[in-house]
């Protein structure tokens, strides 16, 4: 599977944590997040690479898989990542 | 033909043109409500334009084919738009068609501002000093009853949409202040004369202010990261996708206000006693 960000309104970064504006809504992501999200970009991306990135800058999580998917599945919902197989 | 009531509204020039059987007395009582706004400043881009129009009726019963559930009606560059659709007859139906009309003279005077202006869902009063705070909350969280105590003794700018420039500027709308009459079911449009509210002054912004009433407590500032600060601004603004960079834009803002927080609090007294100290240590 493969992602990558969709486009924002505006956005910006304070100590760490990143404030999208999506449409009219703004949304603050957790320090985590927001580093997982500053990987990306708009170019379609491997899923297993990037979040061997993420695991990287971040550590390894706990629960492997399920945490990529978790994270994949919560970007998708908040229109900030887009899927494809 | 009855005279017009021309207004400014967040810097727009509106022209409220009372028509119909009752012009007189819808004039009259347009011109009671929105005494405040006569005589503002336009802004820059607003001040080579023809004032936007609304027209504001009250008919008689049946005279509209919807018989006799409509009794106020507000006409707008060749559209109608039904003011409401109340049973109440007597006063009450002039009473709907001046919240009709402060609905349609804020979203139109909003609209013609967008890209231009940073606007929130706020209440702004500002000290003696110039110093204005804007109280950022949801319709019927306590704006309106905060601005009824504050405005006693600071300058009232609006109590519902609070707009700056760039550096700060407040953009002043002092509207008729829309107080919930549970007993009659209705919001009134009370001029801020009846309330002894304190007129317009020159006023640069020095605080964003969450306001947060609760059922009980002392009232405290507390102080919100900014990250939240924003998602809060945002979901109260008007326009904001409209201006450039508006995050960064509010991210500034935010970071550079003397004042800023959550204002949790009970009692209106009590609130305005906290933020009066809080505003005069802001220079």
């Amino acid at each position: 599977m493969q992602i990558r960000r969709r486009p924002v309104v505006d956005e910006v970064t304070i100590d760490g944590e990143t404030v999208v504006l999506v449409g009219e809504s703004a949304l603050a992501l957790s320090a985590p997040a927001s580093a997982a999200l500053g990987l990306l970009t708009g170019e379609w991306v491997d899923v297993t690479a990037w979040f061997a990135e993420v695991e990287q800058l971040l550590g390894p999580a706990p629960e492997g898989a399920g945490a990529r998917d978790g994270l994949v599945a919560a970007l998708v919902a908040a229109d900030l990542v887009e899927e494809r197989p | 033909m009855t005279e017009a009531v021309d207004i400014t509204a967040l810097g727009v020039p509106v022209r409220l043109e009372p028509v119909g059987p009752y012009a007189d007395e819808v004039r009259a009582a347009l011109a009671r409500a929105w005494s405040r706004c006569v005589g503002l400043p336009l802004l820059p881009w607003a001040a080579v334009r023809d004032p936007l129009v609304i027209r504001a009726e009250l008919l008689d019963e049946g005279a509209d084919e919807r018989d006799d559930t409509v009794h106020a009606r507000l006409t707008r560059s060749g559209e109608s738009a039904l003011a409401g659709e109340v049973s109440h007859v007597g006063r009450h139906r002039l009473d709907s068609l001046l919240t009709a009309v402060t609905h349609e003279v804020t979203v139109r005077a909003i609209d013609a501002n967008r890209g231009c202006l940073l606007m929130f869902h706020a209440a702004v009063l500002a000290d003696g000093a110039g110093r204005a705070i804007a109280f950022i909350a949801r319709s019927g969280t306590g704006k309106t009853t905060l601005t009824a105590e504050l405005g006693q003794q600071w300058h009232y700018l609006s109590d519902e949409t609070a707009a700056f420039m760039d550096d700060g500027t407040v953009v002043p709308y002092p509207k008729p202040l829309s107080m919930s009459r549970p007993a009659v079911g209705l919001k009134l449009e009370t001029p801020a004369d009846d309330l002894g509210l304190l007129g317009v002054a020159p006023a640069r912004l020095v605080g964003l202010v969450l306001l947060d009433r609760r059922a009980s407590g002392p009232a405290r500032l507390v102080d919100v990261p900014a990250p939240q600060a924003l998602v809060a601004l945002a979901a109260e603004s008007s326009g904001l996708v409209d201006l450039p960079g508006p995050l960064r834009r509010l991210a500034a803002l935010w970071a550079a206000l003397p004042v800023t927080g959550r204002l949790e609090y009970a009692e209106a007294r009590d609130a305005v006693r906290l933020v009066r100290d809080v505003a005069s240590l802001a220079t």
